[in-house]
């Protein structure tokens, strides 16, 4: 079968690996480096439940080869925490209960995590923009909309504190 | 979940010709992959040999030059929509893209794929075939200029012979003082293939220049509209299109939404120049 070494960084740690070149981003994450946090939904990039960052934009891991992410930086859920503390984005959700089942967290946060990078200060309609490709069957939205806003403002009086 | 194949990652385009002509049909270009591993994981091709040909720069190309602006095999969706330079000279384009899938997948699926899978309801066929777009075309012995309008022959079908790809798309920026822009309407707000589309280019002469997709095997240029706003415009419409049925809408619906939009495009464009 063929097979390619690939050389990336995952959450900030090197790796090298051997992947078969018919296996997705999705199936390396999960079963050979065992970051299950990102989830298969559909399978097809329309749920954005696996939703990852690749060199800092977001992609559907699904729809993603292993061997594309070669000299890539990947960064997953498991990487959005620092240490054992959640992070502003990950507590915001928290404090709004911004999930239920939590199965579509992962990926609405890897969305989230890229909007905040991209547009610290953004409005309502651009959340709901950056998260449209991530459906949620539970929440309705509202709470997860209401999250992100808080992060981006808490990040904001942050570096205004500097 | 994908059957095997091989996966070659070639760094100049005369490679990636070479692979073509050397595995013909069972060789598929990768570029963004949204719709090849989409139909490869629904066992709607089986290709033993990918070719990604996201690793060679001249495919990247984005930069206006004598008027024209090419968009390379490799620029993604959301490659487009962070060119200032197509901001300013084609917002036509920046509309069409804002209303493609969603900020992830636009992450990967390129203009120029968008185009080769060749779907009826294709947003940038429309919008580039309103702008009188070209695709160049490379093949083992040499490179042609299609221009869009016989690049599609029918539903997911191209003028694309089996050992050619098309290495970019080129559009002519607008004499200054044109119009345009691009309506869709799709069964969502958010994420969805067009039931219908429409994209429009005004010239300051008054030519006009409509396309509708998804209302025929391929997109429709409705020709001969010429400097006719009026009413007979949705005459030529109804003339020139023949949607069908399917889950997205009925053809009595498209039919009516063609001519509904086609006023609206009409009225949008018009109502700018005045404005202008």
């Amino acid at each position: 079968m063929d097979s390619h070494t690939i050389e990336f960084e995952i959450n900030g740690k090197r790796a090298s690996l051997e992947v078969v070149s018919h296996r997705t981003l999705l199936q390396v994450l999960r079963e050979d480096l065992h970051l299950s946090g990102t989830k298969e939904g559909c399978g097809e990039g329309e749920c954005g439940a696996c939703t990852v960052l690749v060199d800092g934009r977001s992609v559907t891991a699904c729809l993603t080869l292993a061997v594309e992410v070669d000299g890539c930086s990947v960064r997953t859920i498991e990487g959005e925490s620092e240490g054992p503390d959640l992070s502003p984005l990950q507590e915001a959700f928290v404090k709004n209960h911004a999930l239920q089942c939590g199965f579509c967290t992962p990926g609405m946060i890897m969305s989230a995590r890229a909007l905040l990078e991209r547009n610290p200060s953004p409005t309502e309609d651009q959340i709901k923009e950056a998260i449209a490709g991530n459906l949620c069957r539970c929440t309705g939205y509202r709470p997860i909309i209401q999250a992100i806003r808080e992060a981006a403002a808490r990040r904001k009086d942050q570096s205004a504190k500097g | 979940m994908f059957p095997p194949f091989r996966y070659f990652k070639p760094k100049r385009i005369e490679e990636v010709t070479a692979f073509l002509a050397e595995h013909g049909e069972s060789a598929r270009i990768l570029a963004g992959g949204t719709d090849l591993l989409v139909g490869m994981r629904r066992g709607e091709f089986t290709p033993d040999v990918l070719i990604d040909i996201k690793g060679i720069p001249e495919l990247q190309n984005l930069s206006a030059d004598n008027g024209t602006l090419p968009i390379g095999a490799a620029v993604s969706v959301n490659d487009l929509l962070d060119s200032a330079e197509v901001a300013a000279l084609f917002p036509i384009l920046i509309q069409t893209a804002l209303r493609m899938a969603s900020h992830q997948i636009r992450n990967r699926a390129t203009v120029v794929g968008n185009l080769c899978n060749a779907s009826p309801a294709a947003d940038m066929g429309a919008a580039l075939l309103a702008l009188g777009a070209r695709v160049t075309i490379a093949s083992p012995r040499s490179r042609r200029v299609l221009p869009l309008g016989e690049f599609f022959t029918g539903v997911k079908k191209s003028a694309l012979g089996r050992d050619e790809w098309v290495i970019s798309v080129e559009a002519d920026t607008p004499p200054p003082g044109s119009r345009m822009g691009f309506l869709k309407q799709a069964r969502v707000r958010g994420p969805d293939l067009s039931t219908v589309n429409c994209a429009a280019v005004l010239l300051p002469d008054g030519a006009l220049t409509l396309v509708l997709g998804a209302v025929a095997e391929t997109p429709v240029v409705v020709t001969g509209c010429g400097s006719d706003k009026g009413n007979g415009i949705a005459d030529r419409v109804r003339e020139a299109i023949a949607p069908i049925d399917d889950v997205r809408g009925s053809a009595e619906y498209r039919m009516d939404l063609a001519c509904l939009m086609t006023r609206r495009m009409v009225e949008k464009l018009t109502a700018d120049s005045r404005r202008g």
